[in-house]
């Protein structure tokens, strides 16, 4: 079961104040350690996070040009939406693909009919997806420069001499952690991530945000400091 | 309408949701108590056909300069694009493409897009594609400052009471671009959840808490998780389906069954499908057909094989040529698909062109000379209990087959040669072929498609 991190129906003024940053872009859902939370994102919490994917963006080589495959389920893309923006703010082709099983032909197709710069959000079951649907995951990833790979994922492709990045749903952000990286950046401009004392890491969001998270248990557990976040292995 | 913005950089750049501040400023200058959207929506036959000439000639001048496949197949056809001088003539002399005739081109070009790209790929915001349940999935590039040409438009969720503000339960796939975008272009609001019926539940926690109006969408494998759901947890569905003005049903035809239980549940059901992959057609309050937008596309209707165009009422292969589309357009485009159409007046208020679906060509078998088509054992397959669900597919090696074999899901822990032979008869005593059946559960055969539908055929 959820728990609504929104107390009550956002007011649904949206006729009149259709692009206004406090209107209520939509409702997106987190995992969190209780399960998932749904929680309600404005325009301005969208293009606040446009702005941090943009640099997250930009640091993994996207350009102008880039073509980036984003791989997510739809309940994801609260998380998800604002890298789309922000591919295409920095002149970048979007494409998609969901972290199932299934979709691992369209995955495998675009690597192999485009040259990609990224495909973040590989999941544990594109990668088993994969195996059950005969394509080999080291040869379809080995071509794209970077491969933003959730959990066990990273850890499979690392052992197909594969340097993925460590990708993480730490509720409703998105953790980019490189190769040789312990921790990952977030925004500490809209979150505010704390360990409670046995090192749980809690998440509040910024006084902006339309969803408020007060301490949520995010599951994971790790250090967090100047700004970066290193998860506890196995969490 | 549908034209771009004056401003320019007003037409380029994407607001939050994606869509062009011009377009989203133009369409909340739309948003009133009027019934339709968009004012083309009630235009008669007369004005229709006289935009569709207009467009049509801009859009063969479009493509002549630009997409490579027309091009290539015209040229191989010995017509000029630039030599057609009306509507009549362009059904008379315009060559066909399909989907072999894009594939061919990919791989003899290696371009992905089968040779239809009208335009740089720097102008390109996403590049989608279909689920490749039948081969390599066919790409769809979008530009998301170009309004209506999308997979569907804001015209379907207004007529069906949609207004801004409110909510709209997306159970959806990331696939073809994202849902939301039109959701939001509607002024409405998304929740989003995943099209997945191990999840429902926690669609129904959603919907008892901000009681949406529109559904987005309804699949057999969804209403397979909520009939499990009303079994185990007594949902009361009657009031879960209250709010909704509209319940969007797409990806296959809904049996029988299917539809007796949606009626007990009060579910105001829509469905939708697809247009020769050049958008979607939708059904509109009056529910009779599938309303294809006549100013988006041009559709004709021809006997499968042949360029004789059947006459109105009549059944054939759908074909579909995009007139709005300026990125990624089809032009004569032979679908696979059996409809039957009428461009007679609706009783919503409409005379664009309306189409029922009767199946896909490629979806047929022929057995010992009968023609089957899924929908022909769908109602057989939901009549056996433990098989109700009517996930099942057909094995289709070739298209003529001396053994009609169905892979057919079933629910619990039955006695599997009862119920094998229970689907044979029933499937016999309809379409007189006794199948070779196997049986397999529910949850093993959803996974072998993408969510919102099983892949009604197997090559094995």
């Amino acid at each position: 079961m959820t728990a609504a991190v929104l107390d009550a129906p956002p007011v649904t003024s949206a006729a009149l104040t259709f692009d206004a940053p406090d209107a209520i872009w939509g409702v997106g859902s987190a995992p969190v350690a209780g399960g998932l939370v749904h929680y309600p994102l404005s325009n301005r919490d969208v293009m606040a996070d446009v702005d941090w994917a943009e640099g997250q963006l930009r640091a993994l080589g996207v350009e102008a040009g880039s073509l980036v495959d984003l791989v997510h389920n739809y309940s994801e893309c609260g998380q998800f939406w604002p890298y789309y923006l922000a591919g295409m703010r920095l002149g970048a082709q979007v494409m998609n693909g969901m972290a199932t099983p299934w979709d691992v032909g369209r995955i495998e197709m675009y690597t192999r009919r485009f040259p990609l710069r990224a495909v973040l959000g590989v999941s544990p079951q594109t990668v088993e997806g994969m195996a059950v649907f005969g394509f080999d995951a080291a040869k379809v990833f080995a071509a794209v420069p970077v491969v933003g790979a959730r959990g066990a994922a990273a850890s499979a492709l690392q052992a197909m001499k594969l340097r993925p990045r460590r990708m993480t749903l730490l509720g409703p952000l998105i953790l980019i952690a490189g190769p040789d990286e312990e921790a990952a950046a977030y925004d500490t401009a809209e979150w505010i991530l704390e360990t409670d004392g046995e090192g749980r890491i809690l998440v509040t969001s910024g006084p902006k945000r339309a969803a408020r998270y007060d301490r949520v248990d995010t599951g994971f557990r790790g250090q967090v400091a100047d700004g970066g976040v290193k998860l506890e292995a196995g969490t | 309408m549908l034209d771009d913005a004056s401003d320019p950089s007003d037409a380029m750049t994407l607001n939050p949701s994606g869509n062009s501040v011009a377009y989203q400023r133009e369409n909340v200058a739309k948003w009133s108590d009027r019934p339709f959207l968009d004012a083309v929506e009630t235009a008669s036959r007369a004005e229709i056909e006289a935009l569709q000439e207009k467009k049509l000639l801009e859009q063969l001048a479009w493509v002549a300069e630009r997409s490579a496949v027309v091009r290539e197949v015209w040229s191989a056809a010995g017509v000029d694009p630039l030599s057609i001088t009306s509507l009549e003539d362009f059904k008379a002399r315009a060559p066909f493409m399909d989907k072999d005739t894009l594939r061919d081109f990919r791989d003899r070009h290696d371009d992905p897009f089968g040779g239809v790209l009208c335009v740089d790929r720097a102008e390109i915001h996403n590049i989608g594609s279909s689920s490749g349940t039948t081969g390599d999935p066919t790409l769809f590039a979008e530009r998301w400052n170009r309004p209506y040409e999308g997979p569907f438009t804001p015209r379907e969720y207004w007529h069906l009471g949609l207004r801004p503000g409110d909510y709209v339960l997306e159970l959806s796939t990331v696939l073809r671009g994202v849902a939301h975008r039109i959701t939001r272009a509607a002024g409405a609001i998304p929740l989003m959840l995943n099209h997945d019926p191990n999840e429902v539940e926690q669609a129904v926690e959603w919907i008892l808490k901000y009681r949406p109006t529109i559904f987005f969408m309804l699949s057999s494998p969804v209403i397979y998780g909520l009939e499990r759901l009303e079994r185990e947890k007594g949902i009361d569905m009657v009031d879960l389906f209250s709010s909704f003005k509209a319940c969007i049903y797409g990806g296959e035809p809904i049996g029988p069954r299917m539809q007796r239980t949606m009626d007990r549940w009060g579910v105001k059901v829509f469905e939708f499908s697809s247009l020769g992959d050049s958008g979607t057609i939708w059904e509109c309050q009056a529910k009779d057909g599938f309303h294809a937008w006549e100013d988006i596309a041009i559709v004709e209707v021809l006997e499968p094989g042949s360029d004789r165009h059947v006459a109105d009422g009549e059944g054939g292969e759908l074909v579909v040529t995009a007139i709005h589309n300026k990125t990624d357009p089809l032009i004569r485009y032979r679908s696979g698909d059996f409809v039957r159409y009428t461009k007679a007046p609706c009783a919503c208020g409409r005379e664009h062109v309306r189409l029922w679906l009767a199946g896909r060509l490629g979806d047929e078998v022929i057995v010992d000379g009968v023609s089957i088509l899924p929908r022909d054992i769908w109602t057989a397959v939901e009549e056996v209990p433990e098989t109700a669900a009517a996930l099942f597919q057909i094995i289709r090696p070739q298209r003529e087959l001396t053994e009609l074999k169905l892979r057919v899901g079933y629910d619990g822990e039955p006695d599997l040669d009862d119920v094998a032979r229970r689907v044979a008869d029933q499937v016999e005593g309809r379409i007189k072929v006794r199948p070779h059946v196997e049986l397999i559960p529910n949850s093993e055969l959803i996974k072998l498609g993408p969510p919102h539908k099983i892949p009604r055929v197997a090559k094995a």
